[in-house]
């Protein structure tokens, strides 16, 4: 799984350098080539000239099939010098707002370029928004069959997957949901589109933000779509605007505006091992400019997080050790005990409280660490302690077990497997856990 | 105009002397009411434990109760056009008894009650599970074990059963509830209604829910069609619940508005819907004076009467 940081917000198509620069050194080795730098929404409804600054675009304004090609042909080279490599790219896309009407055969002649530009950096894949401006909403089917297929045999030429993402439709300032953003409505779109062209040369890209902007359900949405989503792009909403915001910097009382949990467990179910996408425009700018790569290095330690979060499968930890004690006579405890108690039963509980030794919890004993010294190599210590499992890991290192030691971290159990009452925090929102 | 109009009876009907409310109601453009059942026993009340006394007596003590509404409403020409059931019917911190009499005193007596006003549609929500039993399945599966505890009651009763879209919340961002997926829906209310052979689940579709959560009103109410047996029309600022008044909320400076009232439009034009534009804006007549009551009626009929010629003006 690529964890990948979008360009968006980071750097301008006339001042790349620092922008690549600070994604290198924040650890990305991914960059996507995002080629609505090179011809923006707003450039697009100027008639090829952006009318607030007067900025013109060379993409629109010359008739050159290779135009956004060259146009990224700077960038590429100067991700390519510090190390990074594009697997996704993103196609010039309109305004939610715009006012141009059918804009199909400009938008098919941006696709056939991106494809192109594509084909030269060596992108895997493509994100191409459906057509929607100038399109009645009953013939919003048939004009995106007829597009994405017009597209096929130019992707198949370039080893390319275009990818289908859920839209937000503009009424009057309020974005309510639009193509796609059902996931019945993507699966189905991409199934017809592949079985039309006889190969799976379409998929989906989730943009997370969006389908939070118009308060989907994230975890319903992945596991509708399953297999077929192939990129994840993550970016917080405000619940309000289109933005691109750093995950879990909009919250309000503590939580944040997005089901990040359910998310993480629809993607567990589907077993999502795609691209993720850092889409935080708007954060990063919105900093001072020496503290933009700070907010790149923590925006990678979050994809970080996501990743062990979704590479943990909790079942196989547990199953590749044949017996296991619990470190931690806790809440998070008894959450092991009700999720996984029954098919993988502990041997005993230890704690570091001696006033609980030899009572029992869960049926089992609480016992000292030092009763630790006396289990088999092969018996694993799962920590269930959020707040000290550091100190706990060290005390158990200290002790020179050489066990196998696992944590459960209670951000994003699969919530499935729990139905107590007693799981609900203060708002009423389950907590989830998970090994790391 | 063929569609006629209802308006939710809180803050209209008072229980000294129903009269009032219903002629006011009468007065104002109104054929129809909501009955606000659920104004007897509060969610607040329910969520927190702290349950009245009101659905303790026994049915025919409850008839008596509201047998002057019953017919306040005859004489000012009025329906009992539908009515909401007392919310939530289960509360997952909540204790046993509490459930216990939730789902075995207050739901069959409201169900005895809407048969007694001989209204023939009440609304119930479904349950919020969704995050705490994992997925939106097995949250419905919890709302349909109900269902069929008063299913029975609403086939002998000739009443249908209505489910609504729903919310709920993520750091203070409204997101979908229960009963947003529209083929799901359509799919569980085919089936159950098989199951029974009557007509005991239909949808209620509310606007301002829909408006929350960013659903395709259109869409929506296209996948849903015939199963949509009552509305809850209101308006919000699309952050929070607060049923007011259509085309009161913009975003942009041109003030257009910015609920999708058109899309509301074309797809009961296009469902052919028959049933009541009912308007669940209670809250409104307490923002306004009392002294503006009856205008402010007015004005929602009015709208009443402008969708209604929207809808049935082929488009």
């Amino acid at each position: 799984m690529e964890i990948v940081c979008s360009p968006a917000g980071v750097m301008d198509r006339d001042c790349l350098r620092q922008g690549v620069k600070n994604i290198a050194e924040a650890g990305f080795s991914e960059v996507m080539m995002d080629l609505s730098l090179y011809c923006t929404g707003r450039e697009i409804e100027g008639g090829g000239r952006d009318l607030r600054h007067g900025r013109a675009c060379r993409v629109l304004q010359e008739a050159n099939p290779i135009a956004l090609q060259d146009e990224a042909e700077d960038f590429l080279q100067l991700a390519s010098e510090h190390g990074l490599h594009s697997s996704v790219a993103y196609m010039p896309y309109l305004l939610t707002d715009t006012k141009l009407g059918d804009c199909s055969v400009l938008l098919e002649r941006l696709a056939k370029e991106s494809i192109l530009a594509c084909r030269h950096a060596g992108c895997r894949y493509l994100v191409v928004r459906p057509l929607f401006s100038g399109v009645e909403k009953k013939e919003l089917w048939e004009a995106n069959r007829a597009f994405y297929l017009g597209l096929a045999d130019a992707a198949k030429d370039a080893g390319v997957t275009i990818l289908l993402e859920n839209q937000c439709r503009n009424v009057n300032g309020h974005m309510v949901r639009g193509a796609c953003s059902e996931p019945e409505e993507a699966a189905a779109w991409v199934d017809a589109l592949n079985e039309a062209c006889g190969e799976a040369r379409f998929g989906i890209c989730f943009h997370v933000g969006t389908a939070s902007l118009c308060g989907m359900d994230l975890h319903g949405f992945v596991t509708t779509v399953g297999a077929r989503l192939k990129v994840l792009l993550l970016s917080d909403t405000d619940g309000r605007t289109e933005g691109g915001f750093l995950p879990f910097t909009m919250a309000a009382k503590g939580a944040s505006k997005t089901d990040w949990s359910r998310l993480m467990s629809g993607l567990r179910e589907i077993g999502f091992d795609g691209a993720m996408v850092l889409s935080m425009g708007d954060t990063v700018k919105a900093f001072p400019l020496p503290l933009r790569g700070e907010v790149l290095r923590l925006a990678k330690k979050i994809g970080q997080q996501f990743q062990e979060q979704l590479a943990s499968d909790i079942e196989t930890l547990l199953r590749r050790y044949p017996q296991r004690v619990i470190f931690g006579a806790g809440n998070l405890c008894r959450l092991y005990m009700r999720v996984f108690g029954e098919k993988y039963p502990p041997l005993f509980i230890t704690d570091n409280n001696a006033k609980i030794w030899g009572t029992e919890l869960c049926g089992l004993p609480v016992k000292s660490p030092a009763e630790l010294s006396a289990i088999s190599k092969e018996c694993a210590i799962v920590i269930c302690n959020v707040f000290y499992h550091q100190s706990i890991r060290g005390q158990i290192e200290e002790m020179g077990l050489g066990n196998p030691v696992m944590v459960l971290n209670d951000e994003y159990l699969f919530s499935s497997k729990k139905s107590s009452e007693e799981d609900h925090d203060a708002n009423g929102t389950k907590m989830g856990a998970g090994i790391v | 105009m063929n569609l006629s109009l209802g308006v939710q009876s809180q803050n209209v009907i008072e229980d000294a002397d129903p009269s009032a409310g219903f002629e006011m109601l009468r007065k104002t453009g109104f054929s129809s009411v909501d009955f606000s059942l659920h104004g007897y026993l509060t969610n607040l009340d329910i969520y927190q434990g702290q349950l009245n006394d009101f659905f303790d007596p026994g049915i025919e003590e409850l008839k008596a109760f509201f047998a002057p509404h019953k017919a306040a409403a005859k004489a000012a020409g009025i329906v009992f056009g539908q009515m909401h059931m007392p919310y939530p019917i289960y509360v997952p911190k909540g204790s046993r008894e509490l459930n216990s009499y939730l789902r075995g005193q207050v739901a069959p007596k409201s169900m005895e009650l809407c048969d007694f006003l001989e209204c023939r549609y009440i609304v119930i929500h479904g349950f919020k599970q969704a995050r705490e039993l994992g997925s939106e399945e097995a949250e419905w599966g919890e709302t349909e074990k109900f269902i069929h505890e008063i299913a029975p009651m609403a086939k002998e009763m000739g009443i249908t059963i209505c489910i609504e879209n729903l919310y709920d919340s993520t750091g203070g961002h409204l997101i979908e509830g229960p009963c947003c997926k529209a083929q799901r829906c359509v799919e569980r209310i085919d089936r159950i209604n098989d199951q029974y052979g009557a007509e005991v689940l239909g949808f209620c579709f509310d606007t301002g829910h829909a408006n929350l959560v960013g659903l395709d009103f259109e869409k929506f109410l296209c996948q849903l069609g015939q199963r949509i047996k009552v509305l809850h029309i209101h308006d919000n600022d699309a952050v929070q619940d607060l049923h007011q008044i259509p085309f009161t909320f913009t975003r942009t400076r041109e003030n257009k508005a910015s609920t999708d009232w058109e899309g509301f439009l074309q797809g009961l034009r296009a469902i052919h819907y028959e049933g009541i534009l009912n308007f669940e804006t209670g809250p409104v007549l307490r923002s306004f004076p009392d002294a503006l009551k009856e205008e402010a009626l007015r004005m929602i009929a009015g709208i009443g009467r402008y969708f209604a010629r929207e809808i049935e003006t082929a488009g």
